[in-house]
C-alpha cells in the first residue's frame, strides 16, 4: 500500500460539529497507508477573521504553514475553507516577496518564519493524485450499482482558481471520478454550483435556508439518493440544518448528506459502523440497505 | 470581486461598524487559538472514538500576532 504522509491541519469546525467527517477520513486514510501527523501547536485557519482583518487571518495562516514546514510535511486539509485559505496564503507568501518579507515580520517577533518550502492538499486531491484513481477502483470491494449520488463540490474547493488551481471551477471532474469509481452514479442538477451559504450563516440565517433549500429541492427532482459533500461547513448545511429547512418551509427531503470518506469507505468494505454514520443527522438506511443486498447476495 | 469586499468589509470593520458575531468570534480565537471553543462534552466524545488529542496553541504567539496586526484593538474596543 502506498506510504503517503502528511501533517493533518484538522481546523475548527469538524472537531466542534463535523467529528463523523474526521473519523471516517481517518479510517479511510488508515486503509489506504496514508499517514496523519497531528500539528500540535496549530490555530484556526484565518479565514473567520479575514472579513475583520485580513493582516491577521494571513499570519494565522503563515503560522500554520511554518509550523509544517518545521514538521517537514506537506499540510492536508479535510475542510474546504481551511483548504482556500492555507493554499491561498501559501501561493501569495510563495510569489508576493513585499508580503512575504511584511508577515515574516509578524512571524519573527513569536520566533517563527515562512520558507515557503511545502505544499497543501485537500484529502480528495490526495486520493485522486497520491493514492491514484485506478488503485482507489482496484480497492472496491463493495460497488454500488443502483445509487444515484448528487455531487457538491463547495466554493472554497475551487475559488479562487488564480491561487488554488484545482480545476475549472465551471466544470471540475475530480469528485465526480472519485464518485464514480464506487459504482455510483452521478446525477447532473440545476445549479450545482451555488453556495451552501454557510459563510453567513451568523449574519443572516435566511441566507443559507433559502440557498439550501433550493439546492434539496433541485437534487431531489432528479432523483437522487444521496448528496455527497467534502467540507464541514457545506455538509452542516445541508445535513445538520435540514430538519430546520423542512420546518420552515413544511417540506420534506429526507435527503441523506455522507462526507466523501463515508461513500468510498462503504464501497472499500469498511463496515458502516466505523465510518461513524451513526453521526448523521439524516439518516442513511437507503444506503446501507443496498449494502446489507450486496452481503446477503454473495452469501 | 470576493477581494474587494473583504477589503471593504474590513474598511467598515476600521470605521467601527463589527457585527457582534465577529467580535465574539475574535475575542475566541484570543483564547483558544480556533474559531470556536471546543465544548467538554466533545472533546470525551473524540477520545471515545479513538481520536487524538486537538492541538494546543501556544496562545502567547497568537496574542503578539493579534497585537500586531490590530485585532486585538478591534475586538476589545479602545478601552
Amino acid at each position: 500500500m502506498a506510504d503517503i504522509k502528511y501533517a493533518l491541519f484538522i481546523g475548527c469546525l469538524i472537531p466542534y460539529r463535523e467529528l463523523g467527517y474526521e473519523i471516517s477520513a481517518r479510517r479511510v486514510a488508515k486503509q489506504l497507508g496514508i499517514e496523519f501527523v497531528r500539528m500540535d501547536d496549530a490555530n484556526c485557519c484565518g479565514l473567520p477573521i479575514d472579513p475583520v482583518n485580513h493582516e491577521m487571518a494571513t499570519a494565522m495562516a503563515a503560522r500554520n504553514l511554518s509550523i509544517a514546514e518545521e514538521m517537514g510535511l506537506n499540510i492536508i486539509t479535510l475542510c474546504n475553507g481551511c483548504f482556500a485559505t492555507l493554499k491561498k496564503t501559501n501561493e501569495k507568501l510563495k510569489k508576493e516577496r513585499e508580503l512575504r518579507e511584511k508577515v515574516n515580520d509578524y512571524l519573527k517577533d513569536v520566533g517563527r518564519d515562512f520558507k515557503g518550502n511545502i505544499e497543501v492538499k485537500h484529502f480528495i486531491e490526495v486520493l485522486a493524485e497520491d493514492v491514484g484513481i485506478e488503485r482507489l477502483s482496484e480497492l472496491i470491494t463493495n460497488p454500488f450499482d443502483d445509487l444515484r449520488v448528487a455531487e457538491h463540490y463547495g466554493c472554497h474547493f475551487l475559488r479562487p482558481h488564480k491561487y488554488l488551481d484545482t480545476e475549472n471551477p465551471e466544470s471540475p471532474t475530480v469528485l465526480t471520478k472519485l464518485i464514480e469509481i464506487t459504482g455510483a452514479t452521478v446525477v447532473d442538477y440545476i445549479d450545482e454550483s451555488e453556495c451552501c451559504g454557510g459563510t453567513v450563516i451568523g449574519i443572516d440565517y435566511n441566507v443559507p435556508l433559502n440557498l439550501a433549500r433550493n439546492k434539496l429541492k433541485n437534487i431531489k427532482s432528479v432523483g437522487a439518493d444521496v448528496m455527497v459533500t467534502i467540507c464541514p461547513q457545506c455538509h452542516m448545511v445541508y445535513d445538520l440544518n435540514q430538519p430546520r429547512i423542512e420546518k420552515t418551509f413544511s417540506e420534506s427531503y429526507d435527503l441523506p448528506v455522507l462526507h466523501y470518506p463515508q461513500l468510498i469507505g462503504l464501497a472499500m468494505g469498511i463496515p458502516p459502523e466505523e465510518l461513524a454514520l451513526n453521526e448523521l443527522r439524516v439518516k442513511a438506511e437507503k444506503i446501507l440497505s443496498h449494502l446489507v443486498k450486496k452481503v446477503e447476495a454473495k452469501h | 470581486m470576493a477581494s474587494v469586499l473583504r477589503v471593504l468589509k474590513n474598511l467598515a470593520v476600521e470605521e467601527g461598524h463589527i457585527p457582534e458575531l465577529f467580535k465574539d468570534l475574535g475575542a475566541t480565537i484570543l483564547k483558544t487559538g480556533f474559531a470556536y471553543q471546543i465544548p467538554s462534552v466533545r472533546n470525551k466524545k473524540r477520545e471515545e472514538a479513538g481520536l487524538p488529542p486537538l492541538p494546543q496553541t501556544k496562545i502567547d504567539e497568537i496574542k503578539k500576532l493579534a497585537d500586531k496586526t490590530g485585532l486585538i484593538k478591534i475586538v476589545q474596543g479602545d478601552e
